[in-house]
């Protein structure tokens, strides 16, 4: 392919690529918890970081992941101890971090509103070879979270008081899990944008979820789901001339669209014929032996 | 003390400020079934769940298998059914997924899931009377199977007392007296049980005493009585006849 030639090309792929496995493997806990919309407010923490490392020279990368990860394990632990204002103390994080951002970027020299628009909703030419070597350490640290230990994140999700009374650590899993979040919302603030990253872990994960017949192929399925969409929005970004973020979230909801309405239809068709698990009928005699 | 599972003096049992039981004594020996029992809001579920570190024990002393809960680590030993009409959330899980998270509380992090946990996790299911169905998407199950997918959940880790928050609630006839014969297997095998409820329905033979919780207080504690259950106001505690005890260990 003759964008392949672009270097800003091949790193906006790579990222893509990285971006489209890891958000869905941290997308799934969050949405069983019913936190889907947790890693936009990371995003929108994120900002301030990004406006701390243009006004102090530092790479922004290094900045948004020390701000997101403060910012992720604030909230998890607003939610372990908060009382009832936790819910208040999340907005004022969220949007005191986008509007410290905001602010800091503008006192910054060279701060426009056309490089906001870059880390707000993504650009592919945006990604550095720097920040490409460290998207792949944080890359291969959240896989390695999320896939080695899905089991433990997988049971706290699922259900906390009963993760906690078998004696699991529930309040480290949910920290680290927090954690992962924030790095994925860092890995994504280049190509996709931190007030779209949420999109990307919550998406493919909605459409696996119809596809899927268990946890484990969920995963799976929102990982293939996830790295198609980015990769194709990348390119697609590249032709249109459109920023790279909205067009990768624009193709997640049109696969959602397409197999929510197929999946409507199936269930229409099969919902005519009676349905008998035959293993489960026999079960019934099992109990009473 | 180590015939006790749990033993509980002074309990003082809330959830933040608020305490909804006030100076508690309860002890769960080893080999007993016992039912807590009161109406709604009384504070039973709040019990057991502050001896499982689910509602804050504000004051008081708490041992588990002798141990001061604090230091205690064997949690596996312990089997928990929480309260749940519904388990899942939209999500795709299936009904091994389920279970085998029952199963960690015996496994380490990076460790592989070996052939003993996935035996154990058959086990589970097969006790239940869900054996082979592990591949079934839970939202597939009904509402007594779900239940029953708890259970073997709870099962998964090999525990040797077993702490249900009403397991009959909600649930068709069929599927209680399903869980009656489960209950009843487990006893025999020789698993303590520790069950709350509103009412005892088919499981009721299986209990050796009866502990009734009102207005945030244990009122009676001692055999099951027979006649009007907890509504009654004719709490006469017969200390006398200890029930026999089990000692054999499960799991």
């Amino acid at each position: 392919m003759a964008i392949l030639t672009y270097d800003f090309m091949q790193r906006a792929l790579l990222a893509a690529v990285m971006i489209g496995l890891a958000a869905p493997t941290v997308g799934v806990y969050l949405v069983q918890r019913r936190l889907a919309l947790i890693g936009d407010g990371m995003g929108h923490v994120a900002l301030t970081g990004v406006a701390v490392g243009i006004l102090s020279s530092q790479n922004p990368v290094w900045t948004a992941l020390l701000l997101a990860v403060a910012g992720a394990v604030s909230i998890e632990l607003i939610r372990a101890f908060g009382r009832t204002s936790g819910d208040v103390a999340l907005a004022v994080l969220f949007y005191g971090g986008i509007a410290g951002g905001v602010v800091l970027i503008s006192r910054a020299p060279g701060g426009t509103p056309a490089n906001l628009n870059a880390y707000l909703f993504g650009a592919i030419t945006a990604t550095t070879p720097q920040d490409l070597s460290v998207f792949v350490a944080l890359t291969a640290a959240i896989l390695i979270v999320t896939l080695g230990l899905g089991r433990y994140l997988f049971a706290v999700s699922n259900d906390e008081e009963f993760a906690g009374a078998s004696g699991l650590p529930v309040l480290p899993i949910n920290l680290l899990l927090a954690v992962v979040t924030a790095a994925t919302v860092v890995i994504s603030m280049r190509v996709v944008g931190l007030l779209l990253i949420s999109a990307l872990m919550v998406v493919p994960v909605a459409t696996a979820q119809l596809l899927a017949g268990s946890f484990r192929s969920t995963v799976a399925v929102s990982m293939l789901i996830g790295l198609v969409v980015s990769t194709s929005g990348v390119v697609a970004s590249f032709y249109a001339n459109t920023p790279s973020g909205g067009t990768i979230v624009l193709m997640a909801i049109a696969a959602f669209t397409v197999v929510a309405c197929a999946s409507a239809l199936r269930t229409r068709v099969t919902r005519t014929r009676p349905t008998v698990v035959p293993e489960l009928a026999g079960s019934r005699s099992v109990d009473a032996r | 003390m180590t015939d006790d599972v749990f033993r509980l003096r002074d309990g003082v049992i809330g959830y933040g400020d608020r305490p909804v039981l006030l100076d508690v004594d309860f002890t769960l020996r080893v080999g007993e079934v016992v039912a807590v029992l009161g109406p709604n809001g009384s504070g039973k579920s709040t019990l057991v769940k502050a001896l499982l570190r689910q509602a804050q024990l504000t004051s008081g002393t708490l041992t588990v298998f002798g141990t001061p809960v604090g230091r205690f680590r064997e949690w596996w030993r312990i089997g928990y059914v929480p309260q749940r009409h519904t388990v899942s959330g939209g999500m795709p899980v299936t009904a091994g997924e389920v279970v085998t998270s029952g199963r960690l509380a015996r496994t380490r992090p990076w460790r592989r899931f070996g052939p003993a946990d996935r035996a154990a996790v058959s086990a589970a299911m097969e006790t239940v009377g869900l054996g082979g169905s592990e591949q079934h998407n839970l939202a597939t199950l009904s509402g007594g199977q779900q239940r029953r997918v708890l259970i073997a959940r709870a099962l998964a880790a090999g525990p040797e007392v077993l702490v249900m928050d009403e397991p009959t609630a909600g649930v068709d006839a069929a599927s209680q007296e399903s869980l009656a014969v489960t209950l009843a297997e487990l006893v025999a095998r020789g698993t303590t049980v520790l069950l709350v409820a509103h009412e005892l329905g088919p499981v009721a033979s299986l209990i050796s005493r009866t502990v009734v919780v009102r207005d945030g207080a244990i009122v009676y504690d001692g055999p099951p009585r027979t006649g009007p259950p907890e509504g009654s106001e004719h709490d006469h505690p017969h200390g006398a006849s200890a029930p026999v005890s089990r000692f054999g260990l499960g799991g």
